[in-house]
């Protein structure tokens, strides 16, 4: 029964120590990718993408392993992440720099004519071409003006002129520009870092929920552009 | 500016860990590597109580050490090394100090083992 007793609790402190280090370690990982800066994972460069998934599969070797010393792995997440900060800076110091750690766009279709010679120093067959093409909603070849492999995989492409989505100014329309919409309210709340990005001040924002006859705390969502308030609901307006 | 002085900081707390962690590792290995010998010099002349208290003596040490040694160096020769120093005072007891001595020494070499594994060379970045 001792034995049993003594058991139980050293399992119970094997898992405490697992917590404690799942937490320092997701500290630490959290304040790296904040570090790293913003990017969808869509949108990351390929080295980018290999230190995320570094970053990852190292901090999870000492939590699923309390005999692996954590330091280990601190200083292994910190030397990468230290050094994708370094070379994401030289990067944008540097076009040559830039161009050998990201490498460069890639011209695939050039006034219509697929590059074949591009395609295979991206060691690319024409059925990935197609394939990519399609995800891009383009399904017929003789409508692409260019074609651009960019630095993150993915496939840019311009058709041609007749064949784009006309816009107001192909019929010499242009419409006032109201700039972008900010939400300055949220559930009750003003969001000042937002009401700064949106050129209005705080006092100027409370006058604009007032003019509505709605108190701010029974706002869900308020956005504003140039002109004013641009949408408003209640928070009872949804059930 | 921001970003790459944090990352140089990054670089230099990751520096002071391994430097810190090092030379910790260094200083307990250089103790017992000398503690060690000095058992084994002192067993031909000392007595049986004068050689134990040594042995508990160092045991007392190890026990103060290793759990930071384990936070700080992954390989099993560690808890080989924290075996050998806690059967000392029992092989004085017990067994004699032949098989005393004999531990002692497989003990310093474990250490050198043990010392070289951890050392920054071509061989263990490789």
């Amino acid at each position: 029964m001792k034995i049993f007793a003594e058991t139980k609790y050293e399992g119970a402190d094997d898992m405490a120590v697992t917590l404690v280090r799942a937490t320092i370690l997701y500290i630490i990982v959290i304040f790296l990718i904040r570090l790293m800066g913003k990017r969808q994972i869509g949108e990351l460069q390929p080295s980018e993408l290999v230190i995320t998934m570094l970053v990852s599969e190292i901090a999870s070797i000492p939590m699923q392993d309390n005999s692996i010393p954590i330091l280990n792995s601190v200083v292994a997440l910190f030397v990468l992440v230290a050094f994708e900060i370094i070379s994401s800076v030289l990067s944008l110091k540097s076009h040559k720099i830039r161009s050998y750690i990201q490498g460069h766009p890639v011209i695939v279709i050039r006034n219509g004519i697929i590059d074949y010679k591009a395609l295979k120093k991206l060691r690319m067959t024409v059925n990935d071409l197609v394939s990519a093409l399609r995800q891009k909603d383009v399904f017929d070849f003789s409508q692409i003006s260019y074609a651009i492999f960019e630095t993150n995989g993915k496939i840019s492409v311009l058709l041609k002129s007749e064949f784009r989505n006309s816009t107001a100014a192909d019929v010499n329309s242009y419409p006032k520009d109201k700039g972008m919409q900010f939400a300055v309210i949220c559930d009750g709340e003003i969001i000042e870092d937002v009401v700064r990005d949106s050129g209005y001040d705080l006092s100027a924002v409370k006058k604009l929920a007032l003019t509505n006859r709605i108190p701010i705390e029974k706002i869900l969502i308020m956005s504003v552009d140039s002109d004013g308030v641009a949408y408003i609901a209640r928070k009872d307006d949804n059930g | 500016m921001k970003r790459l002085a944090a990352a140089f900081v990054l670089i230099a707390a990751a520096v002071a860990i391994t430097v810190c962690t090092g030379y910790f590792f260094n200083r307990e290995m250089d103790f017992f590597e000398k503690s060690l010998s000095r058992l084994v010099d002192i067993s031909a002349v000392s007595t049986d109580e004068a050689l134990l208290d040594e042995a508990k003596r160092l045991e007392r040490r190890w026990s103060e050490a290793s759990g930071l040694l384990r936070s700080v160096v992954l390989h099993e020769g560690i808890d080989e090394l924290g075996r050998s120093v806690s059967s000392l005072p029992r092989l004085i007891e017990y067994s004699g100090r032949e098989e005393m001595i004999t531990e002692c020494i497989e003990a310093i070499n474990l250490i050198k083992n043990l010392k070289s594994c951890e050392k920054l060379s071509l061989e263990n970045v490789l």
